[in-house]
């Protein structure tokens, strides 16, 4: 069923849209949790929490990209849960996310030149759109999508070495461009 | 912004990004393993026989890309990308003193990376602290990552009489630009972004619809310059080429795979080597769907070639 279809379907109150939604794109939205978030039962939670979200959300939302909102969705909900959780114990995957993404953050940062968060997702952005398309979707898929180093070596073809290669430059690269974006001193 | 701020906004992605990546994931590869292999095993032989039933239908002249074209511009080393995925060179052919220079580049890049033995510390020590900052950053523009890797790019480009860039802007809104100053160039609705070099070389990345959703990237090669990158094209087997008069008079070579999701259109004058790459990342009746050769002929269509040189 295509997207404008199951969305048609939840603004109208109709609940198998719901059920279309979560067969279309249950396991996209599964796997985003799962990158983040250490026990199953969180995970299968997070996904209905999300799906309810939707169902509450359209209308009055009207998602252009029913994938992509979807999987906002549910990785906000999971990172919540996630912080949630790490007050009780840390864990390993989604610290080294944080780690690695620590490294596309200037030293320092001057209170006074500091952009509003909005504008540095727009420089974000813009800054993907500018790589080349390889690097941008390795670099979303490993910290939108949360995806292990070896799942995205199968998935792209490519060896470890390779991966952790292009996103270390990628990072650079990111890290220069907010500097030069005013970001930081 | 700390780096939770920063994963968190990471979370507010344009949905064009984050829809483009997903597709690059095969979650079902682990999942339904086989169920996915099946049908995309008959999804492409459904697909080669579409293609090749259309070709019969009309009557048109596909040839093979080794004969020309293509497969002459492929650079001649094993990519970043692994041996299946072929990188053509975006400034002339395999006798152009462009072409040799990227071809060697990419080779020396590739081994080079690939041996471990960057040293990313040494821009600090050598060029940043030695008041030479502005240049290290230049050669950002090629992927250097260290002094060896500068100072190798610096030679292969003298050893060909090649510049180096030294200088390059962002363009935030292309459209708006060319609006004023040149008229319309690009279609209408169509917000290319994109960086402009010191040559005139440039580069320009937009989201069109030409029957289907493409990401379009617009590249000019002003002749005389290294080249700063090479365009994927992955598996060059399954491309056939075609020369196509578009509807301002310009021919272009157009290529097209019945695999791959792109497909490529090369344009070439005295000053400049043109390419537009398309990229499907959407299609009713398969995300993996490649770009057909009327989606080409139709973006060619609405483009004015013949401005975009100046």
């Amino acid at each position: 069923m295509d997207d404008e279809r199951i969305v048609e379907m939840i603004w109208n109150g109709q609940e198998q849209g719901v059920d279309q939604l979560n067969r279309k794109y249950g396991k996209l939205m599964e796997s985003v949790a799962r990158n983040i978030l250490p026990c199953v039962e969180d995970v299968r939670e997070t996904v209905n929490d999300a799906l309810l979200q939707i169902w509450n959300a359209i209308p009055p939302a009207r998602p252009a990209d029913l994938k992509a909102y979807s999987a906002k969705i549910v990785r906000n909900l999971a990172i919540n849960r996630w912080k949630f959780d790490r007050r009780a114990k840390r864990d390993g995957h989604a610290d080294a996310l944080l780690s690695e993404l620590e490294e596309c953050l200037p030293a320092r940062v001057d209170i006074t030149t500091q952009l509003e968060h909005r504008e540095i997702i727009q420089q974000i952005n813009t800054f993907l759109y500018l790589q080349p398309e390889t690097a941008r979707n390795l670099f979303i898929c490993r910290y939108f999508f949360g995806d292990g180093v070896e799942q995205m070596s199968r998935d792209f073809g490519l060896s470890k070495q390779q991966i952790s290669d292009r996103l270390y430059q990628t990072r650079k690269k990111l890290k220069a461009y907010l500097i030069k974006e005013g970001v930081a001193v | 912004m700390n780096k939770m701020d920063l994963w968190w906004a990471l979370g507010q992605l344009d949905d064009e990004l984050i829809s483009a990546a997903a597709r690059t994931r095969k979650e079902e590869n682990i999942i339904m393993m086989h169920t996915r292999k099946t049908n995309r095993y008959i999804r492409r032989m459904a697909l080669v026989a579409a293609v090749v039933a259309v070709f019969a239908a009309l009557g048109i002249t596909a040839y093979a890309t080794d004969a020309f074209g293509i497969k002459s511009r492929i650079l001649d080393a094993d990519s970043w990308f692994g041996p299946e995925t072929a990188m053509i060179s975006l400034a002339g052919g395999t006798e152009s003193a462009e072409f040799k220079a990227a071809s060697e580049w990419e080779a020396f890049e590739t081994e080079y990376v690939n041996s471990g033995k960057m040293d990313t510390a040494s821009l600090k020590t050598g060029y940043a602290t030695a008041g030479d900052a502005q240049r290290a950053g230049a050669y950002f523009f090629y992927g250097c990552g260290d002094v060896t890797m500068i100072e190798t790019v610096q030679s292969i480009a003298d050893k060909y009489g090649l510049a180096i860039h030294t200088q390059r802007v962002d363009i935030p809104n292309v459209q708006a630009l060319l609006d004023a100053e040149q008229g319309n160039i690009f279609p209408l609705g169509e917000e290319f972004v994109g960086y402009l070099y010191e040559d005139g070389s440039y580069k320009l990345d937009a989201l069109g619809s030409y029957g289907e959703s493409v990401m379009v990237s617009v590249t000019r090669t002003v002749k005389g310059t290294l080249p700063p990158y090479s365009l994927s094209i992955r598996n060059v087997d399954t491309y056939t080429e075609e020369e196509y008069t578009n509807s301002g008079g310009v021919t272009v070579q157009l290529m097209f795979s019945s695999m791959e999701q792109r497909g490529v259109v090369m344009y070439e004058t005295d000053e400049s080597v043109f390419h537009m790459n398309l990229v499907c990342y959407a299609s009713p009746s398969s995300a993996e769907a490649p770009v057909s050769i009327d989606t080409l002929k139709a973006a060619v269509d609405r483009y004015d070639l013949t401005k975009l040189d100046g």
